[in-house]
């Protein structure tokens, strides 16, 4: 097992992406704190799915664009397990991605682009934030935060969207800097299309087909391979990898 | 897979001696057989040594003047710093499998310190202790009191060397030639290798002044060094403290010791150095002052003194050097241990471990599934030894005048200080150590290279084995009626 007895939290964990990973976390043996916002009874069956299967997980409420509620978590993780090991910023705003009924450039009012960055750049400060002190006293810890392929190529300008994940590979490149000397990595995982989720729902059949005709593996992101890439980045397997993002949409995006 | 194979003589006697029949001890890794041969001697043989010794150094090295006496040692330094000559190819080669070394680490640190036995730098240390050029050691020279002076080194040295590092045992030896002694040297087998090379590159180039000195190696016991004592006028002793202190009760009170035993480095950080701008490059330093032949030297740092205030914590200070002593190792591992050495990190951790039970602020960070690297932190004002081979101590400190009772109880094993502060306060804090016994504050970096001109454990080197001869001023003046010719 890869990731024996490391304590990993895995904010917006109840479905999507979020739940892989954390159920990929577990079956290597990481302890996983299953963060969520509202829905307590997807929460649940992901950790009672993790249990069943040998796995370890507990889930944990919390808003993640409220500092306080964050600190709240943290905390309740440090007393009842001594440490983080592995962050993963997974937890976004809601957000529907809707090619047709998208908001254009003139409707966006400063209020969704805030809304936006909240719900990513500062929902990952929260968390950062007030678990450095401990990931630096760890041989070695991993930040991972997600982003989206649309950062590099925004086949369809969700400009509010698009530029609070932009904000987040900035940050993740500065922090990977500092706390590099501190043995912490910090890498992004920027998804394409990932279905099934919830949020990619609206997205329909044409587009979708749109965007497989221009993918090289010819199908689009399912969770799993996003939680593929999470192990690697939270592994040993990834030493000295920092302040990297990769790109899991199949080969769509090439940098 | 065939081994390779390589043959060292680890001795060195005039050219005028035979000895017995060698013996051998063998040291081998995966690809690499290395046989070390040296004679057993008997105290009889001891003794016809030094005779033939003190016979060679009168015939030929007390006629040499100070500067040529330069001149030959740094030709063979100058050779040395030739990477194709083939001594120097040996040494790089072997030594990291006698003595565990990292090899990369052991090629930089051998050429950086075979360039300290230069002309310029001999002639530097010459000058930092005898003043002219070392006059006084080839002739009488005017004194201020009127008269004329001399030095005179020992009529016969006795070294003991240390084995903790390669090529320490130079310095001494090298100190010996330049107050024109003859040196009898019992080498350690621990590192046998680097003096025995040294003296053979002095017999290519002038064999009558390699004739001055014996080196050999023989397990420490009773007998051999009663004889060595007894022959020679002057003992040198480098190593641990116990064996510095069997020596020195052997040595009878008309003979001169000079010892070098058991020191502790330590390094001081003050808040200026740890700011965005510095604190990533001082703390790489400070790593490598605790990876340079894992702490084995007495110039290495055991324990960190850490201020607050500086814009990272005195604990993510920790957690820096942490990350940093893991690049070391996996960029020049550290040796393999001794059992022995491997337990006493881990009752240093343990003790770390079980204080942190009682103080949540102290940490240990340590490297996993291995002692290659380990980091102390106490969140209070304390020192301590370390179990050296990279395994340190971090205190935090708000006043560096807090040092004064801290070291007191040790102020007897204190040495090096490597200091990272402002010039502001760098006098204030020289004075504090300098009370205290600390002989030589360094820039972080740069413990283990020391310069020169540098006075190990706070003594003068070459004075220290001279004395000196007086003309006063009545005589020169009397002697002048003397002279049937003046009126």
């Amino acid at each position: 097992m890869l990731l024996k007895n490391k304590v990993a939290l895995v904010t917006g964990a109840s479905r999507g992406i979020g739940a892989a990973i954390a159920k990929m976390y577990a079956k290597e043996g990481a302890i996983v704190i299953v963060n969520y916002l509202h829905n307590t009874q997807h929460a649940q069956t992901i950790v009672q799915s993790i249990i069943s299967q040998g796995g370890q997980a507990v889930a944990m409420q919390c808003d993640i664009r409220d500092q306080q509620e964050v600190h709240n978590m943290l905390q309740n993780i440090l007393d009842n397990f001594g440490t983080i090991h592995i962050v993963v910023n997974n937890a976004l705003s809601q957000y529907q991605f809707d090619p047709k009924n998208r908001k254009l450039l003139g409707d966006l009012q400063w209020s969704d682009y805030q809304a936006q960055i909240d719900g990513s750049l500062k929902a990952v400060l929260n968390v950062v934030d007030f678990v450095l002190p401990k990931l630096k006293q760890n041989n070695e810890s991993s930040i991972i935060n997600i982003t989206s392929n649309l950062i590099q190529s925004p086949a369809i300008p969700y400009h509010d969207y698009i530029v609070g994940k932009s904000a987040v590979l900035g940050l993740t490149r500065t922090m990977a800097i500092e706390l590099g000397a501190f043995g912490i990595r910090v890498n992004a995982i920027a998804p394409g299309l990932t279905v099934p989720t919830d949020s990619s729902q609206l997205t329909h059949r044409d587009v979708r087909e749109k965007l497989i005709d221009q993918t090289p593996t010819g199908r689009l992101t399912t969770p799993e391979d996003v939680a593929g890439t999470a192990v690697y980045l939270a592994t040993a397997l990834s030493s000295n990898v920092t302040g990297q993002c990769l790109f899991v949409d199949g080969g769509l995006t090439m940098t | 897979m065939t081994s390779k194979q390589t043959t060292i003589d680890i001795f060195h006697i005039p050219t005028n001696i035979t000895l017995n029949t060698l013996t051998e001890t063998i040291i081998e890794n995966e690809s690499h057989t290395v046989v070390l041969r040296y004679p057993e001697i008997s105290v009889t043989e001891i003794k016809h040594i030094a005779n033939v010794l003190q016979t060679n150094q009168h015939d030929y090295l007390d006629q040499l003047t100070t500067s040529q006496i330069i001149d030959v040692i740094s030709q063979v330094a100058e050779k040395w710093t030739d990477p194709t000559y083939y001594l120097r190819q040996v040494a790089e080669t072997v030594i990291p499998i006698t003595t565990g070394y990292n090899a990369d680490q052991v090629k930089l640190e051998l050429k950086r310190f075979i360039r300290l036995f230069r002309k310029k730098e001999l002639k530097r240390f010459v000058n930092s202790e005898i003043g002219h050029a070392g006059a006084m050691l080839d002739d009488f020279q005017p004194n201020l009191a009127g008269g004329f002076s001399k030095f005179f080194g020992p009529d016969l040295i006795f070294q003991i060397f240390s084995g903790n590092v390669p090529g320490i045992q130079l310095w001494t030896l090298i100190m010996g030639l330049l107050v024109k002694s003859p040196t009898l040297g019992k080498l350690s087998f621990s590192e046998p290798i680097m003096p025995a090379l040294f003296v053979q590159t002095l017999a290519e180039i002038d064999s009558r002044l390699a004739d001055s000195i014996a080196i050999l190696p023989w397990h420490s016991g009773q007998e051999l060094e009663k004889a060595g004592i007894e022959v020679a006028d002057t003992v040198v002793v480098c190593g641990g403290e116990i064996a510095v202190k069997k020596i020195k009760a052997q040595v009878p009170l008309d003979k001169k010791v000079l010892s070098y035993g058991y020191k502790i480095g330590f390094v001081i950080v003050g808040r200026e150095a740890l700011t965005p701008e510095y604190y990533p490059q001082t703390i790489k330093k400070i790593a490598e002052d605790i990876s340079i032949y894992d702490q084995q030297s007495c110039l290495a740092p055991q324990s960190i003194f850490v201020e607050r205030g500086g814009a990272i914590t005195t604990d993510e200070f920790s957690a820096l050097l942490a990350t940093e002593l893991n690049n070391y190792q996996i960029k020049y591992s550290r040796a393999i241990l001794q059992e022995s050495e491997k337990l006493a990190i881990e009752k240093m951790r343990q003790a770390t471990d079980i204080e942190s039970i009682e103080n949540s602020r102290t940490l240990l960070f340590a490297s996993e599934d291995s002692t290659s690297w380990t980091v102390a932190f106490h969140d209070h004002l304390g020192f301590s030894a370390s179990p050296l081979n990279r395994s340190v101590h971090v205190f935090s400190i708000d006043d560096f005048l807090q040092l004064q009772p801290i070291l007191k109880p040790y102020q007897s094993y204190l040495q090096t200080a490597g200091v990272a502060i402002a010039p502001k306060r760098l006098f204030t804090l020289a004075n504090v150590l300098g009370k205290l016994g600390v002989s030589r504050m360094s820039a972080v970096g740069q413990m283990n290279h020391v310069s020169s001109a540098w006075h190990h454990d706070g003594h003068f080197n070459l004075l220290d084995l001279v004395r000196v001869t007086d003309i006063e001023n009545s005589l020169e003046v009397e002697s002048e009626y003397f002279d049937a010719d003046v009126e």
